[in-house]
């Protein structure tokens, strides 16, 4: 299978990435570059790219897209993060969508930056991109924590 | 805070508790390398997860902020979840032992798959459970550590270490059922499947959200996003799955024939997804891998051969007309459209079938590519080796070679073994409820299944002397 495992491994590699993302976004202070903070960040911007990905394949966009299940999987916890979050009914349209998961990102980079030049970020910013990351380590808590009823995923 | 150093506490005790299981079974004998190797990763894993743990300790004493906290403690518990799997997933490692497994076939098994696909390496254990199953562990622990452990870490915990390691369960109530345990080929499939779904271009899910949309009431456009979202998300589960489990019998029928459809189709009796797809496993029905597998095997073409080896060797018609018995039997069977008919109620079935039939081409392409030097087929010449291979089950002798045409004896291969296993059993054991005797038949039963396992421990061991000897 790999096919799924009883570990469900994905559960455990994104908890891991947007629990570490959010307490990087939550502890910001420049001068704290260190080349692990900075690695967290960029995974966590490959991230936030596959639910843009995600988003533009449900949405029936027909350029450029680069369609996978990965992205998918990473929209639908993007989504449901958002809709905790209350800011899913706040949004009329999927640019509004999009712009949202745009500024994450761009937040994301300016951190990574910001991290290293000592520059004050938009306290305003930082805190919905640590919140959206901080979500979605809860939602995936509860997801690995809810072991399947059958000993064997894959199987004859 | 009182509560928080309560936990902490507590996940020391759990992680202190699975290094002492983990240093407990890291002594015991085993039979191969494996899963020596597989206690070695959870030893190191064990180690780490101390280290981290300490690490999270001290964060949380310095910590001020209240999310900070909050994410500390998530940390925490997403490690103890990790223990927790983890330490279930020891009894990997346990139920390895040589008593337990039918050890004559992990090796011939464990060929057939590197075979298939360089470098695997396989634990066969049992499993309560009643069913086969098949799951990778490396390459899975390494995703769900990625981003826990940091880069240091992940040199010490993976390095030296194989890059896959494969754990093959099988039912333990049917250890020695060596004739079910073809189905061996099916799980052995699965990575190979993996490989495929991996490679395969990913552009159908643009048709599947199509369809899907279509589906879809809903007007306001976030709340239509998210429902196709759902269904788009669920359609391409149920083609996943059903590609993964379609894919791994036609490889098993490829690898072992008929036998792999006889084995599946054993498997298929007591199915509960006869002919819906399961809403938990999303599995599909089983008369439609049957279907599949029958379609596979070319009846016509396999008849003929048969036809014409009884023909040429003026014997065997009664094990010819039993197995052409079993095949209507079972093409009988798959006439009927009762699963389709269930696929197509549902929307999300019916897209992700729609999709799976679009993607066998190219999938069987791969697969026969693939499978190319390992592919067992049924022609006059196998079997003219099975029926040979019959007449020593006949004779109580293990099936592990014949004499050949052109003198001397032929050793046996795995698949033509099985397939004489299967023919005896169809041809000259009559169903139980036809017998006078239940006891007389287990008895027969329990020798066949013994005959055959021998007669594949010794064609390998011939083999293996074969190549000792070229490289002497």
């Amino acid at each position: 299978m790999n096919r799924s495992s009883e570990l469900k491994p994905e559960a455990f590699r994104y908890g891991f990435l947007t629990s570490k993302a959010a307490r990087i976004l939550y502890e910001y202070s420049s001068g704290n570059a260190t080349a692990e903070n900075l690695l967290i960040l960029d995974r966590a911007q490959d991230f936030v790219s596959q639910i843009l990905n995600g988003e533009a394949l449900v949405s029936g966009e027909k350029e450029g897209l680069n369609p996978s299940i990965e992205a998918l999987q990473a929209f639908h916890y993007g989504i449901k993060a958002l809709n905790v979050m209350q800011r899913l009914h706040e949004l009329k349209n999927r640019q509004e969508l999009r712009d949202t998961l745009s500024d994450i990102q761009e937040t994301l980079n300016a951190v990574k930056k910001g991290l290293s030049n000592g520059k004050r970020m938009p306290v305003k910013k930082l805190r919905t991109a640590a919140d959206f990351f901080n979500v979605i380590a809860d939602a995936l808590l509860t997801e690995a924590s809810e072991y399947p009823s059958s000993e064997m995923i894959s199987r004859v | 805070m009182e509560e928080s150093l309560e936990l902490v506490s507590a996940a020391a005790e759990k992680v202190n508790a699975f290094r002492h299981r983990v240093e407990q079974i890291r002594i015991l004998p085993f039979p191969s390398e494996n899963p020596k190797k597989l206690i070695e990763l959870h030893f190191r894993i064990a180690k780490r997860l101390q280290v981290k743990l300490n690490e999270y300790y001290k964060d949380l004493l310095s910590a001020t902020d209240s999310d900070i906290k909050h994410r500390i403690l998530g940390d925490i518990k997403l490690l103890v979840n990790l223990v927790k799997r983890l330490a279930a997933e020891l009894r990997f490692i346990e139920g390895a032992k040589v008593e337990r497994t039918p050890w004559s076939l992990v090796q011939p098994v464990e060929k057939l798959a590197q075979k298939l696909l360089p470098g695997t390496r396989l634990i066969v254990r049992p499993q309560w459970h009643y069913n086969y199953g098949i799951l990778e562990v490396i390459d899975t622990y390494k995703k769900a550590t990625e981003s826990f452990f940091d880069i240091k870490d992940k040199e010490e915990v993976f390095n030296g270490l194989p890059e896959n390691i494969h754990i093959l369960s099988f039912p333990g109530l049917e250890r020695g059922n060596v004739l079910l345990h073809v189905n061996f080929g099916h799980e052995i499939g699965h990575p190979l499947v993996q490989q495929y779904l991996l490679k395969e271009d990913q552009n159908y899910l643009i048709d599947i959200r199509q369809e899907a949309a279509e589906a879809t009431h809903e007007t306001r456009p976030i709340f239509q996003i998210l429902e196709v979202e759902e269904l788009t998300k669920r359609v391409s589960e149920y083609r996943k799955k059903a590609l993964q489990e379609i894919l791994a019998d036609l490889i098993s029928v490829r690898l072992f024939g008929l036998a792999a459809v006889f084995a599946i189709y054993r498997i298929s009796l007591f199915s509960e997804f006869f002919d819906n797809i399961s809403e938990k496993s999303l599995y599909p029905p089983m008369r439609t891998r049957l279907r599949y597998c029958l379609d596979a095997i070319q009846w016509p073409q396999y008849s003929a051969a048969l036809e014409r080896t009884v023909r040429g060797l003026n014997d065997f018609l009664d094990v010819k007309n039993a197995v052409s018995s079993k095949i209507a039997q079972l093409q009988n069977l798959v006439r009927d459209k009762r699963d389709e008919e269930n696929i197509n109620k549902k929307i999300a079935t019916r897209i992700a079938y729609r999709s799976v039939r679009k993607a066998l081409p190219s999938a069987l392409q791969f697969i026969n590519q693939r499978t190319g030097d390992t592919a067992w087929h049924l022609n006059e010449k196998t079997a003219a080796d099975v029926f040979r291979l019959v007449e020593r089950l006949k004779n109580k002798v293990p099936p592990n070679e014949f004499a050949s045409d052109k003198g001397g004896m032929k050793v046996g291969e795995l698949a033509a073994i099985a397939n004489a296993g299967w023919f005896y059993k169809l041809t000259y054991l009559p169903e139980i409820f036809k017998v006078d005797d239940p006891t007389e038949y287990f008895q027969e039963i329990d020798i066949i299944n013994r005959l055959v396992l021998r007669g594949i421990e010794m064609s390998d061991l011939q083999r293996e002397y074969v190549v000792f000897k070229g490289n002497k």
